[in-house]
């Protein structure tokens, strides 16, 4: 049975026993109202009774007229009494006392009309006194029998009253004692089967849980039954069913987890090493460029130094042909200290590590216009430079860039009583374009897929001078970047040189 | 009149060689160097030893150090000076085609008195020489100690 209905059967045992016990108040109040109506006439009936007796009395010792009237009226007041209570009374034996009451009233009535009559008849003939006195008292002995009599009944009736109204107390205690023991017996027994069949189930439940909240999801608790308890415990079955699925869903999911972080730890491994790797033989070259352009050096030193020495030796002389030849030889260990820095310079873009940031392009190009600057002393130049964007990337080797393609335009620009250069920009969605822009000696486009070759040059030393190093790391430097460059132009038109920026989105 | 000490020239390229004397001659200071070409000999010469044993031309005034000669290493000839109680006080410049940061840390770790990278144009290289033997040789103070010579 389900708990709310045990509960339910409490509450209606509590209303219905109420509900007895108002009953068995109402009965009792019933009884005791009719027992007290009985004990009302009973004892309004005596103390008539009395009252008569006190007329009686009256008109007897004073011949009182009106007390005669009185002492009727009385009496027909008591037999109405009588009748009332004959309504009442309704036990035998009550009815018998009443009876007897009735009768003797009939009898009281009889003697009392006699004693009147006889007194009436003593004033009016030729009775004597003392018959009539007689007669009187015989008559009064014989009333006075019958109102005790009477009275005497009438007590009984009281009495009678009297007890009813007791045993009707008694039953009304009685009756409530009996129903509230009842009640009290069954509520005690009911709550206490309730209670622990409740408290039973309930550890039942929480043991269960307890068992599955220590780690033990195949536990079933199973309280069986009809009421909440078992539903309950249904309940928590299929919860802790779905845990466990769950459970080793998470379980598989994180053994996955923990391969796929293998893999990444082995592959970080992998990638760490062919990193070292790298940082080594660029640490291995960078010395190795190193020490072979000092060793380079030394001889072109030598060279430049005895040349000196010679000259200084040969003094005065006449022959051109001497400093010719002697320019000659330093001038070609010069270019070749040149060349050896030149590469240097060129394998150390490649290596070298960029340091990117966000950079000023405006700022850079004007420093580098700056710097060129003394070396255009002279020279008519028109500047025309845009508001360039902010870019990202290594400051050094985009100055590097800028410095050569402005220095180049500047230089093939030298032939133009006026040059005019050009720096600007233009954009799109995922990069930004600039473009170096003179109106110097040009090429033609022919060749210009050797433009960013090592060492290549498309004029010669005499019209321009130039390792031809220069474009070649504009170009590795884009490159890194991640930019592209090309160059157009037209021979004696000028040149326009492009590289390209990717824009970087800031995160 | 300030005496003139002569310098120990560790240098093992003739060339290189001859050009520093060159320029030490613009201050006169030409026949006072003693030119060795490896560290063995500079070591010797300094201890009085090998082939230098007796000579009597007492301490040099200034120490001009390359850093690669055969042999024994030009920074373990500075270090086998600076560790030795007698030459410690030698005055060494190191004379060097290396700017590499670690031989220049090195140098002056192991208390090099300068480090001279050998400029690349004759010119500046000549003109570097003659500074230094000029501030060495005679503007300082030589040390009055007596060594073995």
């Amino acid at each position: 049975m389900q708990v709310r209905q045990r509960l339910k059967i409490n509450s209606v045992i509590s209303v219905v026993t109420a509900f007895i016990i108002l009953l068995i108040l109402s009965l009792a109040l019933y009884r005791l109202n009719n027992a007290n109506g009985k004990g009302k006439i009973a004892g309004e009936i005596i103390t008539s009774a009395l009252e008569r007796v006190a007329l009686k009395n009256d008109y007897i010792s004073n011949s009182n007229e009106r007390a005669k009237e009185q002492w009727f009226a009385k009496h027909e007041e008591i037999g109405r009494l009588l009748k009332s209570a004959s309504e009442r009374f309704l036990e035998p034996e009550d009815i018998k006392a009443l009876a007897e009451m009735l009768k003797d009233n009939e009898s009281i009535g009889k003697i009392f009309s006699g004693i009147v009559k006889n007194r009436e008849k003593a004033g009016s003939h030729a009775y004597s006194a003392d018959l009539s006195r007689v007669i009187e008292t015989r008559l009064l002995s014989r009333l006075n029998m019958r109102v005790y009599e009477f009275v005497t009944d009438g007590r009984q009736l009281l009495e009678a009253s009297r007890r009813a109204r007791d045993s009707a107390f008694r039953l009304a205690g009685a009756g409530i004692i009996i129903v509230f023991v009842i009640l009290t017996a069954t509520t005690v027994i009911n709550s206490w089967i309730m209670g622990r069949t409740i408290t039973d189930r309930i550890r039942r439940l929480r043991d269960g849980a307890m068992v599955i909240g220590g780690g033990n999801l195949d536990h079933k608790i199973d309280v069986k039954g009809d009421d909440e308890f078992a539903e309950l415990s249904d309940a928590f079955d299929v919860m802790t069913a779905k845990l466990r699925g769950l459970y080793s869903d998470l379980e598989n999911e994180i053994k996955e987890r923990k391969n796929v972080e293998k893999a990444i730890v082995a592959l970080n491994r992998d990638i760490a090493a062919r990193n070292s790797e790298l940082v080594a033989a660029n640490r291995e070259l960078e010395g190795f460029s190193y020490s072979v352009s000092h060793d380079l050096r030394a001889p072109l030193r030598h060279m430049s130094g005895f040349v000196k020495l010679l000259e200084q030796r040969l003094g005065d002389y006449t022959d051109v042909q001497i400093s010719h030849y002697m320019e000659a030889i330093s001038g070609a260990s010069k270019k070749m200290g040149t060349l050896i820095d030149d590469l240097l310079a060129f394998s150390r873009i490649a290596r070298v590590e960029m340091r990117k940031g966000k950079i000023s392009f405006n700022t850079l190009v004007k420093a580098v216009v700056g710097d060129i600057q003394h070396e255009t002393k002279g020279r008519d130049i028109i500047w025309d430079i845009d508001a360039l964007p902010d870019v990202y990337g290594d400051q050094s080797m985009l100055s590097l860039v800028l410095a050569n393609l402005i220095s180049n335009a500047v230089k093939y620009t030298s032939i133009r009583p006026r040059a005019e250069i050009r720096i600007g920009y233009k954009e799109d969605q995922e990069e930004f374009i600039f473009f170096v822009k003179d109106n110097g000696a040009g090429f033609d486009m022919k060749y210009a897929n050797k433009l960013f070759g090592v060492f290549q040059r498309l004029h010669t030393q005499t019209e321009f001078e130039g390792t031809g190093i220069g474009l070649a790391n504009v170009q590795r430097i884009i490159a890194r970047h991640g930019g592209r460059v090309w160059a157009e132009a037209a021979v004696g038109q000028g040149a326009a040189f492009y590289f390209t920026l990717p824009k970087i989105k800031e995160t | 009149m300030p005496e003139l000490k002569h310098i120990l020239l560790v240098e093992d390229d003739p060339y290189d060689s001859e050009l520093i004397i060159t320029g030490l001659a613009e201050n006169s200071l030409a026949n006072r160097v003693v030119a060795v070409g490896d560290g063995e000999e500079a070591l010797d010469y300094l201890n009085c030893c090998g082939k230098f044993a007796g000579r009597t031309d007492g301490w040099p005034a200034l120490v001009l150090l390359d850093l690669k000669l055969p042999k024994i290493d030009g920074l373990e000839v500075l270090r086998l000076i600076k560790t030795d109680e007698k030459l410690r006080c030698l005055p060494v410049v190191i004379l060097t085609s290396s700017n590499e940061d670690r031989d220049i840390a090195e140098g002056y770790k192991l208390g090099a008195n300068s480090y001279v990278v050998k400029p690349i144009d004759f010119h500046q290289f000549i003109d570097v020489i003659k500074r230094i033997g000029a501030y060495w040789a005679i503007v300082i103070e030589p040390r009055r100690v007596n060594g073995c010579a």
